[in-house]
């Protein structure tokens, strides 16, 4: 096999395991937890998709919001925020033994027609509303 | 859950019992709350249980159509969706999403359940989503009715009626089914977001239920918990968003095209 044969195998294969990425994803979300046992919680997040730009609610009930942080990398919204207690439950599902949950994070990959130069971010309520621009020629 | 069943029967692969002889003085009602959109019935029926204490008597199972989940509480298995009751108030409460091809047997099997129990009114607490529900303070609360009957029980009530619109899930069966079968049944629809809990919502629903069925359940605890009980719901809000977009859920958000 050549080398040119060869390098037009490895894009197939690096296209075909992209497609199947986002199923393998989402089936994998459905079955996840959404905390881990050292004391992080996954908030519940939407996106909203308008012509122009996207909207991105992500609510964080409990949450102190002075030490909310959302920072982008690459096309990856990443949300954290402290609770503003600890919430404790003395017997939590599958692990059976306390838990202390101390914090919120979320990392939520963008779609690729984002427009970064558009970012805002508001507070309304328990959530967090991020306004995303959206690139009009993609 | 404890043995013997003092009734149990199956309805199409759904199998309703109760574990106890329970007499429910008239007028019964009872009262669904399903998981649905911003889980407002969900969360209502179980503040109700806490608020009212509220007696466990039965459940429904279903090994075909649901998930094969146990429920354990105190060491004892209970039903996916457990019934609780109080003098005349049946409650039915889920403590799972309810899986799109549950959706028509469970509905039916409710239904046949409640004709057959001899309930006076089934009272569906739902939610209705709507877009802008972050910038709503207080939510509104429609009223929906199969015949005369139930519609009689808000019509001393402040609030609309729900008139155009499209209905997904089961309280759409059980409404359908209703009305051809001449049951009474009362839908209540908080407006809600469609995949966040809403607390607030279960509560400004709770304050027209309290007057429909005449019981007082107080909400200052529900609220003052809010916080909290949008944490513990979390994943079932997850799945029953899951649920909801495979049942076509987002079908509410259209207007009935004759009408629009």
């Amino acid at each position: 096999m050549s080398f040119d044969e060869l390098s037009r195998l490895r894009r197939r294969i690096r296209e075909l395991l992209g497609e199947y990425e986002p199923v393998l994803d989402e089936s994998w979300r459905e079955v996840a937890p959404m905390w881990t046992s050292d004391g992080v919680l996954e908030p519940l997040f939407s996106i909203y998709e308008y012509p122009d730009h996207y909207v991105i609610v992500v609510d964080l009930p409990g949450a102190d919001f002075s030490t909310l942080s959302v920072d982008v990398k690459g096309r990856r919204l990443v949300v954290r925020c402290r609770l503003k207690e600890e919430v404790v439950f003395s017997r939590w599902g599958t692990i059976q033994r306390e838990i202390r949950f101390r914090e919120y994070m979320r990392a939520i990959d963008l779609p690729q027609d984002v427009d970064l130069s558009k970012f805002n971010v508001e507070r309304k309520g328990t959530m967090v509303v991020i306004v995303v621009g959206r690139k009009l020629e993609f | 859950m404890s043995y013997p069943y003092y009734y149990e029967e199956v309805f199409d692969g759904i199998t309703i019992f109760e574990t106890k002889i329970v007499e429910i003085p008239k007028p019964s009602y009872m009262v669904l709350g399903l998981p649905d959109a911003g889980l407002v019935g969900s969360i209502s029926v179980s503040h109700m249980v806490r608020t009212l204490k509220m007696e466990e008597f039965g459940g429904i199972e279903s090994y075909r159509f649901f998930p094969p989940v146990a429920v354990i509480h105190e060491g004892k298995p209970h039903a996916p969706i457990r019934f609780f009751y109080k003098d005349n108030v049946v409650v039915v409460v889920p403590e799972i999403a309810i899986p799109p091809q549950a959706i028509y047997p469970l509905s039916l099997a409710i239904l046949d359940y409640a004709q057959k129990r001899g309930f006076d009114y089934i009272i569906s607490i739902t939610g209705a989503p709507v877009p802008n529900r972050m910038n709503l303070d207080k939510p509104r609360i429609y009223w929906l009715a199969s015949n005369d009957r139930a519609a009689k029980l808000v019509s001393e009530l402040k609030i609309d009626q729900f008139k155009e619109g499209l209905l997904v899930g089961p309280y759409a069966i059980i409404f359908k089914e209703s009305v051809k079968r001449r049951v009474s049944n009362l839908l209540l629809l908080a407006e809600t977001f469609m995949e966040f809990p809403d607390p607030e919502a279960a509560a400004k629903v709770l304050e027209v239920l309290s007057k429909v069925i005449g019981v007082k359940v107080d909400v200052a605890k529900l609220l003052e918990e809010a916080e909290l009980i949008k944490i513990k719901t979390r994943e079932l809000m997850k799945h029953t968003t899951q649920s909801l977009a495979r049942m076509g859920k987002g079908y509410e958000y259209q207007m009935p095209l004759l009408y629009a």
